[in-house]
């Protein structure tokens, strides 16, 4: 078991666990001062700057302890400062190894206020995290492999009550309250915990979180040693009472408020001259006087911290719940108070015991916690447990609203300086809209309001299907370690972590402002495999491929209006049945697969054999592959494409693409099924330019189809827009055009007459497309930009004088989709549908 | 530049004790007659007397690093405290005298084992050689007395820093130190023997495994081998075949029929062997010292035995084996630093080499060493007296702290800065209050050449000196003490109870 030098910089009467392994005092208000680069601690200090007659130079331990913890908000982040506390007291325990016979590690007793004990992170860092820091790396060179430990004040004095027998073993709540150079109270728990190596559970002391200090009443901290105004005027006619209060210790010796004997039996000679000596004309000659014994700096100090004690427990003694174990004060005050504890229970709490500890029980009791904190099985029998800080996800439940659900739970607790990892949870899974490039998870931290928000912004690699992911987070309380992981759920049940650049973050590293992606960048259009759908598809194929016939492939499957409505899909936007739907998946891909490639081969034969077939028969030879989507094989989309842009081909004769119904049937099923990025760029460059050369005016209900379709639900149309301004200016051109067209009321005819729902619809999801490109190029189509700014008026303007019918589904697209091109639209994090 | 035939004579001219006209009839001081521009590089061997003497020269002669101890242990002199010539001769120029001149004074080391000279450079190329045949030495039998009570003092050095580092108040750092002094088992304490059981305590099984397998590499060497002997060749081998006459093997290899051809060999000559040598070479130098010597209460000496028959067996195997001796510069190679046996044995090495010549430099300065201890002393008993009556004691101490530089040169206290206590007294009948300060002379303290301390009230200042005690019954200004503390010739204690009650009774 390692020892420990342990340090307790109160500000009051300070100890030390020595060498040996025996408290000692190490003074009163012990300070530091620099002599010579050396820093020095305790008596050496304060008579030190006496003798170079610069004690307005030295300071006060307990300030600087304090100042440790916020060095470096002063600096730039790289830079190391120097801690001078850190150099005293590592200088101290040099010189005690040297008298002891084994290696001495460090141990700070730290107050539990609201300075340390706060979870706020500055800098990247809490308080907590910098103290630990400056004392860590101030490290001298022959102590490089000494251990840091920082313990509690209200531990280490629950811990000394429960070694004393005080308080037994049990479940309950401990009002602990610590009397030093300020008056702290905390409310601490004793609670059961098991390790899950261990087969029982015991009882540990739990450190339960600083609130919000205006909020709570269960911590706080007051400052109750201050200087007495009518005793300062006394002093300042022969010297300078802050001269005084820093050049002596008489202050706190008066304030023990105790016998001669006590104070001797401390170790402190309260008489010594060093204690109660001033300097008179300060730097400049050396006149010395004694302060006379009879002058009283804070009389009445103990009745003055009575009454704050008495206050603190009356308001805290209803939140010590119904079987309140104790409450324990930690007091080095003297005798007085032991008198009074009995009255004090008797009028306020005559439920409640009332425990005295002293400040070197205390100090003893913080070594032994640093010793079991070093210990290697300290995980499973741990020195105190900590309160992890609760983490949140927002998750949209239903459409319409989202609800925070916890990843980490505020009760948790871990063993004090280990980290705590969530598990997974089905309610906290979210759904990612497909051709998201970003992951944007909205989360937040703390132990109540006020809450710490941030936002992810994790990189991924777009898909065209919806994923299902979770958060789960590791964290260490009171530290800037909290890490958020996310682990996606694949489709056969199984849980990886997400793919991408960084398989976790840092919540430092966290966004705290929404990503403007949220709201200027729409969710792609995609088809869910839906079971029922898939069943009614089945049958189709397997009449193909059982009669190996292609004989009824002309009502193969299309998919209707309540299908859509339902979103009763066979195929997944990846072009796949669904996973549980009764037969094995293999199976239906299988079965999927053979219908295809029969089809496409009596396609492919007939081009070949350029059979002369009626209008209806040649549509039909390849409407019932275009309309599985992304399940038709990319070859027939080729030759559909081939007959487009050459009508003289045999696929354009054979397909009769001049005819108005069949060319129809093929620009839309271009447009269906289109995924390579070869054949989008031809959709785009070649048959826009076509256009671009017939006018550039026209309505083009055929080419808004094969256009629109893919930039509304393939991930690799943006991409291939991405790859240069002009063909996504090409794009954007042919479909404002096409917006225009329909405001001024010209719509295209073909193939039976005017469809301007349709065109609209077009229109609607080509914009959701084009607003895409903002993953990579944002300054193309700025979400501020006039361009934006007037595709979005006229669509408003059309929508409210509705110059021809909107169907419903029309009308919510429109509003769903407008406030996107301004960066107004709806979180895709959660997909709320078309 | 001056030269006092040895500290005595310095400071009891310094001291005003002795007749500046005998002293004159006397000759103690020389002068060397070296300057800085002289044309002779070395000279001639100067007369001492039986001890060190003791070099002074007007400030600023010789520069630093100057005057500089030559050999193998090359540093530069430590000074004298104080600068102010007093009532020194030296100095004294063109019949000129001026007390408030200044003079820096330097201290010649004692010499360590046998050597009969020691080589001081008072500037580039310009040497000092002094016939030391007949100081004593460490290991003379008569200075057992002196050896004995400078470890003492060497070890209640050492720990006084410590003490006040780690109290809370410094009337428990001097209660703490005052039974330090009283401990007459530092005497006994000797780092090095502490060192060796620790070492034969650490090392028993890395030895023993060392002893029967060191570590060993394959060589290669080229040698004239004999054909049916030759098993493998290289391109070295051809080499020399072909250009060898005949036509073939047999021929070319000539009427011995022997051909050059590697040859490949285990041996233990390596770095990290010869380290080891080196090793157990120093452990059964120190421990057959520590053994044959005068100390018969070793604690642990058995495993002290054991150690050096382990450590002498190691080393007739590798004399044996023709391992050398590795020498003092050696920079660690791979095993030494990576093979746990030889780390060990490596860092062994190099804490014997300290802890064996760590004593011989408090020998070689122990007159700074007796000065410091002396102005500790003095330090101690103020505090005890001026700490008994009430509203009286320390008001303000400057810090104790060890000094950082290995080479202390006899030196264990606050590096270069003064040693200081500032306390008060108060007169209970007329309500006034006095401050005095007692000053542990550095260097360059405005004080005469050789003082060590200084005890200063409102109405008077005592100049404090060492190895002087004819001077303590004659001044009040002036006090001399014995030579060694802990000496019942001329005792410190009730000197220097005397000098306190002579200047806080004038109050």
């Amino acid at each position: 078991m390692k020892r420990f030098l342990t340090f307790d910089f109160n500000g009051w009467l300070d100890y030390v666990v020595d060498e040996d392994d025996q408290t000692r005092v190490l003074g009163f208000r012990s300070c530091i001062f620099k002599h010579n680069h050396h820093w020095l601690l305790g008596g050496q200090a304060l008579s030190a700057a006496r003798y170079k007659c610069s004690v307005s130079s030295s300071i006060d331990a307990i300030n600087a302890l304090k100042e440790s913890s916020c060095l470096n908000d002063k600096f730039s982040p790289n830079e190391n400062i120097e801690s001078p506390l850190a150099s005293a007291v590592w200088s101290f325990l040099e010189d005690a190894s040297q008298k002891a016979e084994y290696p001495l590690d460090l141990a700070l007793v730290i107050p539990d206020d609201n300075l340390f004990g706060s979870s706020m992170v500055n800098r990247g860092n809490t308080n907590l995290e910098r103290l630990y820091g400056n004392f860590y790396r101030s490290r001298p060179s022959k102590l490089i492999n000494r251990q840091v430990r920082l313990i509690w004040r209200s531990v280490a004095t629950l811990y000394a009550a429960l070694e004393q027998g005080f308080i037994k073993f049990r479940e309950g709540k401990v009002l602990v309250i610590n009397i030093n150079q300020q008056l702290n109270w905390k409310l601490m728990e004793l609670r059961r915990w098991k390790h899950d190596s261990r087969h029982h559970d015991t009882i540990h002391i739990t450190r339960l979180p600083s609130s919000n200090p205006d909020e709570s009443k269960l911590n706080g901290s007051v400052s109750w040693m201050r200087h007495n105004k009518s005793q300062e005027k006394i002093l300042s006619k022969t010297v300078d009472p802050k001269i005084f209060y820093k050049s002596t210790r008489w202050a706190e010796i008066l304030a023990m408020d105790a016998p001669e004997s006590s104070i001797i039996d401390l170790g402190v000679d309260p008489n010594a001259i060093e204690h109660r000596s001033v300097e008179v004309g300060y730097s400049t000659k050396e006149d010395w006087r004694l302060v006379p014994s009879t002058l009283m700096l804070n009389p009445g100090v103990t009745s003055l911290v009575l009454g704050e004690i008495g206050k603190v427990i009356e308001s805290v003694v209803d939140e010590l719940g119904e079987f309140p174990l104790a409450i324990v004060i930690e007091n080095p005050i003297g005798e007085k108070i032991s008198r009074w504890f009995t009255s004090l229970s008797e009028r306020i709490c005559s439920n409640v015991n009332i425990y005295h500890i002293s400040g070197a029980e205390t100090v003893k009791a913080a070594s032994k916690l640093a010793s079991i904190l070093s210990d290697k099985n300290h995980h499973e029998a741990p020195a105190w447990l900590d309160t992890v800080p609760e983490i949140q996800v927002e998750v949209r439940d239903k459409d319409t609203s989202t609800n925070w659900h916890a990843i980490v739970a505020g009760n948790e607790v871990i063993p004090a300086g280990e980290s705590y990892g969530s598990t997974l949870a089905k309610k906290r899974r979210v759904v990612l809209a497909p051709g998201i490039q970003h992951i944007h998870l909205h989360l937040r931290r703390g132990h109540g309001k006020p809450w710490e928000s941030r936002y992810t912004r994790l990189p991924i690699e777009p898909s065209d299907y919806e994923r299902v992911v979770e958060p789960i987070a590791r964290v260490r309380p009171l530290t800037d370690f909290t890490r958020i992981e996310l682990v996606e759920h694949m489709r056969d049940g199984s849980t990886q972590i997400l793919a991408g650049p960084t398989t976790s973050f840092k919540w430092s590293d966290l966004e705290t402002e929404q990503p403007t992606e949220l709201r200027s960048i729409p969710e792609l259009y995609v088809f869910q495999s839906n079971c029922k759908g898939w069943l009614a598809l089945q049958a189709g194929l397997d009449a193909i491929t059982k009669n190996n016939s292609t004989k009824n492939r002309h009502n193969l499957y299309k998919i209707e209006s309540k299908q859509w409505r339902d979103k009763t899909f066979p195929l997944g936007s990846d072009g796949q049945p669904p996973l549980d739907c009764g037969d094995n998946y293999t199976q239906s891909q299988a079965l999927l697969k053979a219908a295809t490639d029969l089809l496409l081969s009596g396609l492919e034969k007939s081009i070949a054999n350029e059979d002369e077939l009626k209008l209806n028969v040649a549509r039909k030879l390849h409407m019932g592959l275009t309309w599985l989507f992304t399940g038709c094989p990319e070859r027939v989309t080729e030759i559909l494409l081939d007959a487009v842009l050459f009508p003289d081909s045999k696929a354009g004769r054979t397909l009769h693409v001049e005819e108005r119904y069949s060319a129809w049937a093929i620009y839309s099923g271009i447009g269906r099924t289109v995924k390579s990025d070869e054949l989008l760029r031809l959709i785009f460059d070649d048959l826009i330019q076509r256009w671009e050369n017939a006018g550039n005016k026209n309505q083009d209900k055929f080419l808004l189809a094969a256009v629109s379709h893919p930039l509304a639900r393939r991930v690799n149309a943006h991409l291939i827009l991405s790859e240069g301004k002009k063909r996504f200016d090409r794009v954007k051109n042919f479909l404002d055009q096409q917006l225009d067209n329909i405001i001024a009321g010209e719509f295209d005819t073909r193939p039976s007459g005017i469809q301007a729902y349709l065109e609209l619809r077009y229109i609607l999801m080509g914009y959701r497309g084009l607003c895409q490109i903002r993953y990579d190029n944002s300054d193309w189509f700025p979400v501020n930009g006039s361009e934006a700014n007037s595709i979005f008026n006229k669509l408003i303007r059309l929508q409210k004088e509705k110059p021809f019918n909107f169907g419903k589904f029309e009308d919510r697209l429109l509003t769903k989709t407008a406030p996107y091109l301004i960066g107004e639209g709806k979180n895709p994090t959660m997909p709320s549908g078309f | 530049m001056w030269l006092y035939k040895s500290y005595r004579e310095f400071i009891l001219e310094a001291t005003g004790k002795i007749d500046k006209e005998v002293s004159t009839r006397d000759s103690n001081v020389i002068d060397c007659g070296i300057s800085a521009d002289s044309n002779y590089p070395i000279s001639e061997q100067l007369p001492t007397g039986e001890g060190p003497p003791l070099l002074v020269a007007n400030a600023h002669v010789l520069k630093a690093p100057y005057p500089l101890l030559e050999g193998r242990r090359r540093q530069s002199l430590p000074r004298v405290p104080g600068l102010l010539r007093g009532n020194l001769r030296a100095g004294i120029e063109n019949g000129e005298n001026r007390s408030s001149e200044q003079l820096f004074g330097w201290f010649i080391p004692y010499r360590i084992g046998h050597e009969d000279s020691i080589n001081i450079s008072v500037s580039a190329g310009k040497i000092l050689r002094f016939d030391v045949s007949k100081w004593p030495t460490l290991h003379d039998s008569s200075q057992s007395c002196t050896v004995d009570i400078l470890r003492r003092a060497s070890n209640f050095l050492q720990k006084t820093p410590y003490e006040f580092s780690s109290v809370s108040t410094f009337n428990g750092a001097y209660a703490n130190l005052e039974c330090i002094w009283n401990n007459k088992e530092l005497c006994e304490k000797d780092p090095l023997i502490e060192l060796l059981i620790r070492q034969a305590r650490q090392l028993r099984t890395i030895l023993d495994d060392l002893c029967t397998q060191p570590r060993s590499v394959l060589n290669t060497e080229h040698r004239m081998l004999k054909l049916q002997n030759v098993r493998r060749i290289d391109r070295k081998s051809v080499q020399w075949l072909t250009a060898r006459p005949g036509r073939n093997a047999a021929e070319r290899a000539g009427v011995n029929q022997r051909i050059l051809a590697p040859k490949r060999y285990d041996t233990i000559a390596t770095l990290e062997n010869k380290v080891l040598r080196a090793f157990v070479a120093l452990t059964v130098r120190e421990t057959q010292h520590l053994l044959n010597g005068n100390k018969k209460n070793i604690v642990g000496k058995t495993a002290l035995e054991a150690h050096h028959f382990r450590a002498r067996r190691i080393e007739t195997m590798l004399r044996e084996q023709k391992v050398p001796e590795a020498q003092s510069s050696v920079r660690p190679n791979f095993p030494l630093r990576f093979d746990p046996r030889y780390n060990k044995i490596w860092r062994a090495w190099l804490a014997l080499r300290r802890a064996s010549s760590e004593f011989e430099l408090d020998w070689m300065w122990q007159h700074r060493t007796f000065m410091e201890i002396l102005g500790i002393r003095i330090a101690m008993i103020l505090h005890r007296i001026m700490d008994g009556p009430p509203n009286n004691g320390l008001v303000a101490h400057s810090p104790l702290l060890r000094t950082i530089s290995a080479t202390n040169q006899g030196s264990y206290l606050n590096f270069d800065e003064n040693i200081g206590m500032k306390y008060i007294q108060s007169c209970p009948k007329t309500n006034r209050i006095r401050s005095y300060q007692f000053e542990i002379a550095k260097q360059n303290d405005q004080l005469p050449l050789g003082a060590v301390a200084t005890f200063r009230s409102p109405l008077q200042c005592a100049t404090i000196w060492w190895n002087v005690p004819e001077l303590f019954e004659s001044s009040t200004h002036s006090l001399g003490f014995g030579e060694l503390p802990w000496s019942d010739i001329t005792p410190w204690e009730p000197q220097i109870k005397e000098l306190a009650n002579r200047i806080i009774s004038e109050f």
